[in-house]
């Protein structure tokens, strides 16, 4: 294998669809005179009183671009320096798509103030829709050493660096933006791109650089357990052990793609050596735990599953099992405990219900058995009504999309 | 600034320190998909039937090539936003790659309309076209393939493929050692270049490409063997 397998977004291709719509984005906002972000100082609208700008100011409100171009130009004839209304010029240039011309204009503004306020942002998404990365990394560089926290200049400065192929500086400067707008989808959105471009790139690097090494098969085995391709990745988990029998890991992964599997053997085997090179690896003891327990080899899963809930306590799967097992040994107490544990974190956990539902029988506690019972039986009935509503839309989808490509 | 940004820092400095650090390129790989991850749970955190998260599941479908999947959700992008930027470019990869030309040139063109420079779409769209013979009108795609992605060796193949199929010899020798240069180990590039030397009576040259595209291809198939060989044995030992 010479290749790396991970198949991830290009970088360069999906950055560049997104620039007509942030130049577009950017010129509506301050058509409309409303900043895109608060904090945004270059892009407020210009509030000059003069009755040519005022007039322009309307027309560009009302989208007539080319009638506000025209008084802007007749406003400069009596002030051809006034950097208000060579700024409004510019904007409209910009929302008409003469992004050249734009820049000549914002240019000259800077020629005799360079850090004319929101100036070099706005020339900035200029350069940016002409794909012309490098100047609109440094013009957003330029109006954030003014404005450190502008979230629109840092967004472009992001796309920009990203488009031109310097991920983990954007990806470091959307780190930043969303640690101060947590809940911002669309620097969430940029984000997963450009950290799958990010990972594309380095296993290119790898691929080129070590194409048989087994740190690139690990990489591979991997990228084939994400795609449920099991067979592919053990080979490639093979091929890692072949060079490297210590590498670190490598039992646990291969367990872990054999339980996905259902290769119950074989999973045991790696599970029980990734144990025995770490024995409280948690995650193998969960899975060699949850095949000891369908062959109700209770009394070793008990001790897995007891390290596993120390270790992840919020592992509901993990309280299933141990309520098994406890059921399994006779231990009923302790089995109530740990099923009603799993309920805690998930009450609408249908399985624990059952098994509450047979131990409370078991028990002689009627009330309570029945009471899970009839949780059991709703959770059912909610859960086929949900399968059902899925099964009628999904033809009415697929028959919309399908009808689109006629 | 967070941790993962944090992170991202101390693998800069390690691989300033050594670009060659296998193990670092390794551990970053996995910290970048497991930053992946955690991003798309975020995002799905937010809204789970957003269009980015349509959008995304769209791409990984493509990924995994899982085209009228990828198709499917990529419409359903469209649907709710119809301006959401790369939809053409997604579907008419898609298409693309469903060997769908008819549709892949729809959406790849309306992508170019947005977009003029966008080298894949520029790419995809030159190769359909060179399928249906279609040399002239996939040239000048081609030149803003190469312009834009100066280090996309498929573009420098296929335009010197044109340039030779144009006449333009000279031309296309300069684009296909580009190629070469780029990607070593494409047998392909090695065998048009040696079929260009041959039409340009330089015989040594053509016989070195020839040898080369030859040692290539036996060692495809050498690999080719040796894969499926283990497969079989694999299955063989899952068997017993």
């Amino acid at each position: 294998m010479t290749t790396a397998k991970i198949a991830l977004a290009m970088p360069g291709e999906r950055q560049s669809n997104l620039r007509r719509l942030v130049c577009t984005l950017i010129a509506a906002h301050l058509l409309l005179g409303i900043a895109m972000f608060a904090t945004a100082a270059w892009a407020k609208p210009q509030t000059t009183t003069d009755s040519l700008p005022s007039q322009a100011a309307e027309l560009q409100k009302a989208r007539d671009f080319a009638g506000a171009e025209k008084l802007y130009r007749q406003a400069l004839v009596d002030a051809p320096d006034d950097p208000e209304i060579l700024k409004a010029l510019a904007v409209v240039c910009q929302a008409e798509g003469k992004y050249a011309e734009s820049i000549e204009i914002f240019q000259s503004i800077l020629k005799r103030a360079p850090l004319y306020p929101g100036v070099n942002g706005l020339v900035g998404t200029s350069y940016y829709a002409l794909n012309d990365f490098e100047k609109t990394i440094d013009a957003m560089q330029k109006e954030l050493a003014s404005n450190p926290k502008d979230p629109q200049a840092r967004h472009l400065l992001a796309l920009a660096q990203s488009s031109s192929g310097h991920l983990f500086e954007a990806i470091q400067e959307l780190e930043g933006l969303l640690a101060d707008y947590p809940d911002d989808a669309p620097v969430l959105y940029q984000l997963v791109v450009d950290y799958r471009a990010a990972a594309q790139k380095s296993g290119e690097k790898l691929a080129k650089r070590y194409p048989d090494s087994e740190y690139l098969h690990a990489i591979n085995a991997e990228v084939y357990e994400d795609s449920e391709r099991f067979d592919d990745a053990i080979r490639e988990f093979k091929e890692v052990l072949r060079k490297d029998p210590k590498f670190p890991g490598l039992h646990f992964a291969l367990g872990q793609v054999y339980w996905r599997k259902n290769d119950i053997q074989n999973a045991q085997d790696q599970l029980r050596l990734a144990l025995r090179e770490e024995p409280n690896h948690a995650l193998a003891g969960y899975y060699l735990a949850d095949i000891l327990t369908n062959q109700k080899n209770y009394r070793e899963a008990i001790p897995l599953l007891q390290m596993v809930t120390a270790a992840y306590p919020e592992l509901k799967e993990a309280y299933f099992l141990l309520g098994k097992c406890y059921a399994g040994t006779g231990e009923d107490q302790r089995a109530l405990e740990a099923f009603n544990k799993a309920l805690q974190l998930n009450p609408n956990y249908k399985e624990a219900h059952y098994q509450l539902y047979g131990l409370y029988a078991h028990l002689g506690d009627k009330k309570n058995s029945a009471a899970q019972l009839r949780i059991f039986e709703e959770l059912i009935k909610k859960g086929q009504e949900e399968d059902e509503f899925r099964l009628r839309e999904t033809p009415q989808k697929q028959t919309k999309a399908g009808s689109q490509d006629d | 600034m967070n941790r993962n940004a944090d992170a991202l820092r101390q693998y800069e400095i390690l691989l300033e320190q050594d670009p060659n650090d296998k193990q670092v390129l390794y551990q970053l790989i996995r910290f970048l998909k497991s930053s992946t991850l955690e991003a798309i749970d975020q995002l799905s955190n937010l809204d789970q039937n957003s269009v980015y998260i349509l959008a995304l599941r769209a791409q990984s479908h493509v990924e995994q090539e899982k085209y009228p999947e990828a198709i499917y959700e990529f419409k359903q992008v469209l649907a709710q936003n119809p301006n959401f930027p790369g939809v053409h470019f997604g579907l008419g990869e898609a298409y693309y790659y469903k060997v769908d030309y008819p549709n892949a040139e729809k959406e790849l063109r309306l992508a170019l309309a947005e977009d003029p420079n966008l080298p894949r779409a520029n790419f995809y769209l030159a190769d359909i076209l060179l399928k249906a013979s279609n040399v002239s009108d996939a040239v000048p795609l081609l030149e803003i393939v190469v312009a834009a992605e100066p280090n996309y060796m498929k573009g420098y193949y296929l335009l010197g493929k044109c340039y030779a199929a144009e006449g333009k010899l000279q031309d296309a020798v300069k684009l296909l050692e580009r190629a070469a240069e780029l990607d070593q180990n494409d047998k392909s590039v090695h065998y048009q270049l040696g079929r260009i030397y041959k039409r340009l009576n330089q015989p040594d040259k053509s016989r070195t490409e020839m040898e080369t595209f030859e040692r290539l291809y036996a060692q495809e198939r050498e690999l080719k063997t040796k894969r499926i060989g283990g497969f079989h044995k694999d299955r063989e030992a899952t068997k017993n």
